[in-house]
């Protein structure tokens, strides 16, 4: 990150862009049961800066993702909680389309099929633009598509959602998201079905964007690699929960949360004597509907004691060397 | 039959109707009781490769021989009756393989009643145990046991038939990585247990490199890189292998910093560029390799490669 000193300043005046404080979501499962999909969930994500959002499936990740959205399935029930867009208190819908924009993970059920590129990029911006024409509009998405690498973008805007692959339908997407100049971009599992050396150009040019249009991006991903290359800040989620949060290198330096550590201990590395054999988590995630009453993760830890078993750990900062490096555990490592 | 090898490919060319090849002059060799990994992009043929070895894909060029037998002399009635007992395929989400109406036992008995034979229990529980998987999984139904049992089950079942040869299609996609470890490991102890050669579909390089002992590297059709797994991730010599294995994203800073961010995608396998057909995204590219196709070549044992400038 290339920021000077002065933007960063400018950016602690300014406060966060946007601030989640003690989100609380469920899930009605029938028979009037309740899961819940998300606890007490403290975020903030500050301006220009890329947030990742790491968890299993499972997790409450995507969960997270559609409530800042305000796109929460019917049976969710937004229990409690906050939405704060520059200090303001605001409801979720609110941010959809001028301020927020969404990148999801297969853009193939994004886009329409029958329809062309260029008629949907136009289409996406006319909320944001009512003023503008549509031949002004063609050419601000031809000039977004060359911006994201797409090569002779005038033919592509004829183009259809099926004529183009993969890596391009997902260009596409990012183009069209950035095409409203949102404040906050919200990719879930970007490059989950795209080949390593398209997602690594897709990392590059989210990256890339972050610099030109000046907003952030909550990456919400399941690899803990790709959030280590490209996000300034980590939140881990397990179960529903925030269990730490730090700035990369902070996190990936000092994982605290016995959780994150075994999670990053699971990534395999090519440099790995082959043969040897692969760490996992013994376990599954909890039921959302029966949790454990301590810590989450308890019944999976293996430094867990008593009091882990009985009472539940609040978010709480590690202290001196990285004051911003917070973990909800009773025996941090 | 003791010296042939597992796998024998020669020249194998596989053309989906009369379109451009998915495969094209592919040779490759496995011993006995090897695992071989397959990486490439989607649309590099590794899956089709993966089908033509077990008869699902059309041989419109070459030979497969498996175990000696050359696969297209076989008529249709033999390959049913010899190919099942040699080679097994699990495919991407081997769950969704698994009817939702049938419980696990049942699914495990399939293969003997597919091929008229007596359901053996003990055969099963005798897999079971050796599997390590608890013999009550038996009467539960799919939805009942978690992803990585269902997958344990899958594999099972592709066992039942003691086949000495088994491939995996991407077994690990959609897979979270706290249970993948513990998936792999499995895979790693069966194939040591049975003495099982394993074929090795995957994108995911860092998986590739634990679990193989050989490597084959394919772009659009065709191998670019293939020999010693180790060897390969050490020093890759074709410049697609190195941008691949240099994209996989990692949390070691150091191997960041040599990544190869490669421009442009994978052309159309229905219109490979002419030459070699990576010169188009190639960073080493020159006039040679827009017109000559580079051939496989040896230049130390146990490692092929194409390119005419390797690294």
């Amino acid at each position: 990150m290339s920021r000077t000193t002065a933007d960063h300043d400018d950016t602690q005046a300014t406060g966060p862009l946007v601030q989640l404080r003690g989100l609380d979501v469920d899930f009605a499962v029938g028979r009037g049961r309740v899961a819940s999909a998300l606890r007490r969930i403290d975020l903030d994500i500050a301006q220009n800066s890329i947030v990742g959002l790491v968890g299993e499936s499972g997790s409450g990740k995507s969960t997270l993702a559609q409530a800042l959205m305000g796109l929460l399935p019917s049976n969710a029930v937004f229990r409690n909680g906050e939405i704060r867009l520059r200090g303001r208190t605001v409801e979720p819908e609110a941010l959809r389309g001028r301020s927020l924009s969404m990148v999801f993970q297969d853009p193939m059920n994004a886009l329409h099929p029958v329809m062309r590129i260029g008629t949907q990029m136009i289409d996406a911006q006319r909320a944001r633009f009512p003023k503008l024409r549509s031949g002004v509009l063609r050419q601000r998405a031809a000039d977004m598509l060359r911006q994201v690498g797409i090569a002779d973008p005038e033919n592509r805007l004829e183009a259809y959602p099926h004529q183009l692959s993969g890596g391009m339908r997902q260009r596409v997407m990012i183009a069209m998201a950035l095409l409203v100049e949102p404040d906050l971009l919200i990719a879930d599992e970007p490059t989950t079905a795209l080949d390593a050396t398209i997602e690594a150009q897709i990392a590059e040019l989210l990256r890339l964007s972050k610099q030109q249009f000046n907003g952030s991006i909550l990456f919400v991903s399941h690899s803990l690699a790709l959030v280590s290359e490209l996000c300034d800040h980590v939140v881990v989620l397990y179960a529903g929960t925030i269990v730490e949060r730090a700035d990369v290198r902070s996190l990936f330096s000092h994982p605290a949360h016995p959780y994150t550590r075994a999670l990053i201990a699971c990534e395999p590395r090519h440099d790995d004597p082959p043969g040897l054999p692969m760490v996992s988590v013994p376990g599954d995630l909890p039921d959302p509907a029966a949790l454990p009453p301590g810590c989450v993760f308890a019944p999976r830890c293996a430094h867990a004691s008593e009091r882990c078993h009985r009472e539940n750990p609040v978010l709480a900062p590690l202290g001196a060397p990285s004051p911003g490096h917070l973990t909800a555990c009773w025996h941090p490592q | 039959m003791s010296h042939a090898d597992a796998i024998a490919i020669r020249g194998l060319v596989v053309s989906y109707g009369a379109g451009v090849p998915a495969v094209s002059g592919v040779d490759l060799t496995l011993g006995a009781g090897r695992t071989l990994g397959v990486v490439g992009e989607s649309g590099s043929g590794k899956s089709t490769l993966a089908r033509a070895l077990v008869g699902l894909a059309p041989i419109s060029g070459g030979s497969i021989e498996l175990f000696g037998r050359d696969l297209a002399a076989m008529s249709r009635a033999e390959r049913r009756r010899w190919l099942p007992f040699h080679v097994q395929i699990i495919f991407q989400d081997p769950v969704a393989s698994l009817s939702p109406r049938m419980t696990l036992g049942r699914a495990l008995a399939e293969p003997f009643r597919i091929h008229g034979r007596a359901v053996d229990r003990e055969a099963i529980a005798a897999l079971l145990a050796a599997l390590g998987l608890p013999e009550s999984l038996s009467a539960k139904y799919p939805h009942q046991v978690s992803g990585g049992q269902a997958r344990r089950v899958a594999i099972a079942r592709a066992l039942m038939l003691k086949p000495r040869f088994l491939i995996a299609d991407e077994p690990t996609a959609g897979l979270d990585v706290s249970v993948q470890g513990d998936f792999l490991n499995f895979m790693t102890r069966i194939q040591a247990q049975f003495g099982l050669g394993i074929l090795f579909i995957s994108h995911n390089l860092s998986v590739v490199a634990r679990t193989t002992q050989e490597l084959a590297v394919l772009y659009l059709g065709r191998i670019v890189e293939t020999g010693d797994t180790r060897a390969i991730f050490a020093h890759p010599r074709h410049p697609y292998t190195h941008a691949l294995l240099s994209a996989a994203p990692t949390i070691d800073p150091e191997r960041r910093k040599q990544r190869v961010i490669l421009r442009g995608e994978m052309a159309s396998p229905g219109n490979p560029p002419g030459g070699c057909r990576f010169h188009p995204r190639c960073p080493l590219a020159a006039e040679r390799c827009r017109t000559e196709e580079p051939q496989l070549r040896s230049e130390e044992a146990g490692r092929r490669f194409a390119c005419h400038f390797p690294l």
